[in-house]
């Protein structure tokens, strides 16, 4: 099958998978109890004659299939509904305004996973069964065993209140307003990603205030998949090194540090390089809890807030948003995995 | 007389029976024989199992090893700092935490228990299936298990809590949901390779049903993927449900239920701040614990690592 055969069918197959998902949480919200679905347009002075035209508008009365219908037809034109839980705006909007900060913060973690994951990897399966591997085989069971809303309660315990070294919390000091800038030709002023922005609008008081309240709830979020990252690394350098182009290698008098960074490294990453590409997804769903402890705005404190406060339209919108990006890397990332790896065929 | 003799003959043909199953079974014997010097060799898998039998035995013997009861509560020693009588201080209750942390590991491992086994049971039927007939009904299976899978999972659960009530037993019920799609995945991929053994198609041979091949032969044989990666999951659903109860969507307020516990000292981690790291810590350990002894079974298991 051809690449791009490939990534159509794979595409296509897509779509039962996100109309299943608005499915499981379109029925599961609308059973929740105590919910008056016509909240988001309802006003202090709205009459009941006034709330039962609202009702006929929006389809409120129908059998609940029907309503599903109309919800996909809404979301057909990326019209998401409106959210009780932020004063009625567009769903759309929210998650516009949010999701930049989710993005920073898991890329940050990423970048955290990788630079120090791969090293420590590397190392473990150097010195297998040593001290080394022994010591690091540890550090990552801890970190796959750690409640992670109690390491940052403990990180803000320590930092914030002991050392006074970092913020509790936000995305910025409480009064500071988001950065700006102004291009030349474009008329985008902010990406809603403070480094970036904050580059770009050169304002670099306001980039190292972006990056101290980023170090805590990025290692908070790295630290789970930083422990899988090097424990990937260390399986797959193992099995590189029982190859036998390494035996070759090493045969034909090259150096240990050469056989190991040249040879076997680029082989050991390619799986390496799909477990980070899954590990985005797990790191968006992990930015709940994340987020909520360090009042970090983005989507994983507004589908909280969206769920305690019932606000389905909310839930709906992020569960889909969510879903969309998982698959979405999944898709990437086994292309990606047969464009390191050629003896893979896409079928 | 005639009585002793018939029991001598059943005790002679007892034996003989033994016999025939040890030799019968002789290379199965000598492979976990093998598995377990295995395992004692590493010692963080032992550490692991240490840990999980003391867990067992605080749940189990909670009643009579712990110095107060689950609601206990004194007001004349409130928020004390860890002390002889209290090892791990007081709660704002002037609940002790030592004893609470113990009462709340019986509910962790049964939520962790029950969940587990009911994924693997979800997931055999489903993945079972899936794998063993193929075709249309393995493509329809395991759509619904990619759309399970593609659930950002905690907000799923969460959705399941809101809407069902905030309960331990609803956490049980949403971690299930979300848990089973892992298991009909690794059932299923042993499936596929299991289905094209000769043994099955003896099976099939001598006329077994479709039901009997896929409970007696299919399922035993996918059994080691999946004892290692429940054990880790135990670990993990711990830690998930923990984290549900942390942000209100289990048990309730005052409950001694670890995630809440946490949840109930994060507003008092300026005075008193052994409430909340205590108890992470026993989170932790228990996690650790499994995550020990699963990633030690799965080194035995790997058929690589036993050259």
């Amino acid at each position: 099958m051809k690449l791009r055969d490939y990534i159509i069918r794979r595409l296509l197959l897509l779509i039962p998978v996100l109309i299943g998902i608005t499915f499981i949480t379109f029925f599961l919200t609308h059973s929740i109890p105590g919910y008056d679905p016509a909240t988001p347009w309802l006003k202090e002075k709205t009459t009941p004659a006034a709330r039962e035209l609202i009702v006929k508008q929006h389809h409120l009365d129908e059998p609940i299939v029907i309503q599903y219908f109309y919800y996909l037809s809404d979301l057909s034109r990326l019209d998401l509904g409106l959210s009780a839980s932020e004063g009625n705006r567009p769903v759309v909007d929210a998650l516009k305004d949010y999701f930049p900060a989710t993005l920073e913060l898991t890329i940050t973690s990423l970048l955290i996973c990788i630079l120090l994951g791969i090293p420590i990897g590397i190392i473990s399966a150097i010195k297998k069964d040593k001290w080394p591997d022994h010591i690091v085989r540890l550090f990552s069971l801890t970190g796959i065993s750690i409640p992670v809303f109690w390491f940052a309660l403990i990180l803000q315990y320590v930092f914030y209140l002991k050392l006074n070294l970092l913020p509790l919390g936000g995305r910025l000091d409480i009064g500071q307003a988001p950065p700006t800038f102004s291009l030349p030709f474009i008329d985008v002023h902010s990406t809603g990603l403070y480094i970036l922005d904050s580059i770009l609008a050169g304002r670099l008081d306001i980039l190292s205030q972006a990056l101290l309240h980023l170090v805590m709830p990025s290692f908070c979020l790295a630290f789970i998949s930083l422990a899988v990252i090097a424990r990937m690394t260390r399986s797959s350098m193992l099995e590189a090194l029982t190859q036998d182009f390494i035996r070759t290698a090493r045969s034909k008098g090259l150096s240990e540090g050469v056989v190991i960074f040249k040879h076997a490294l680029r082989n050991a990453l390619i799986p390496t390089t799909t477990v980070i590409g899954l590990m985005f997804g797990g790191l968006l769903s992990g930015a709940v809890l994340t987020e909520t402890i360090f009042f970090w705005p983005g989507i994983g404190r507004y589908s909280t807030r969206a769920i305690s406060a019932l606000d389905y339209s909310s839930i709906m919108g992020v569960t889909l948003l969510v879903a969309i990006i998982y698959v979405l890397t999944n898709l990437l990332v086994d292309v990606l995995y047969a464009y390191l790896d050629p003896r893979i065929k896409f079928g | 007389m005639a009585m002793a003799e018939t029991v001598t003959i059943t005790r002679e043909e007892k034996k003989g029976r033994i016999r025939q199953w040890l030799e019968k079974n002789d290379s199965r014997i000598k492979d976990l024989q093998y598995s377990i010097r295995l395992f004692l060799k590493s010692p963080m898998a032992v550490l692991g199992l240490a840990i999980i039998i003391l867990f067992l035995l605080l749940a189990i013997l909670a009643p009579w090893i712990t110095p107060y009861g689950e609601m206990e509560r004194n007001w004349y020693q409130i928020m004390k700092p860890p002390s002889a009588e209290h090892f791990f201080g007081t709660d704002d209750m002037g609940g002790d935490v030592f004893s609470r942390i113990i009462w709340g590991s019986r509910i962790s491992l049964y939520v962790g228990f029950v969940v587990v086994v009911s994924a693997i049971i979800i997931g055999s039927i489903i993945g079972g299936i899936s794998g063993y007939f193929g075709g249309i009904i393995d493509e329809i299976m395991m759509r619904v298990t990619d759309i399970f899978l593609a659930f950002p999972s905690l907000i799923l659960a969460m959705v399941v809590c809101a809407a069902l009530g905030r309960s331990t037993e609803n956490v049980m019920l949403a971690l299930c949901i979300t848990w089973w799609p892992t298991y009909a995945r690794i059932i299923r991929g042993q499936a596929l390779t299991v289905r094209e053994q000769k043994y099955i198609e003896a099976a099939r041979a001598v006329g077994g049903t479709d039901l009997h091949i896929i409970t007696r032969h299919l399922l035993p044989n996918s059994l080691s993927p999946v004892i290692v990666q429940s054990t880790m999951d135990l670990g993990n659903v711990i830690l998930t449900a923990a984290a549900l109860s942390f942000i209100g969507f289990g048990a309730q307020p005052g409950a001694a239920e670890w995630g809440r516990m946490v949840s109930d000292g994060a507003q008092f981690m300026m005075t008193s701040p052994w409430i909340v790291t205590f108890t992470g810590l026993a989170i932790l350990l228990a996690c650790l614990g499994f995550n020990l002894f699963g990633d030690g079974l799965r080194d035995i298991m790997d058929p690589k690592m036993r050259r």
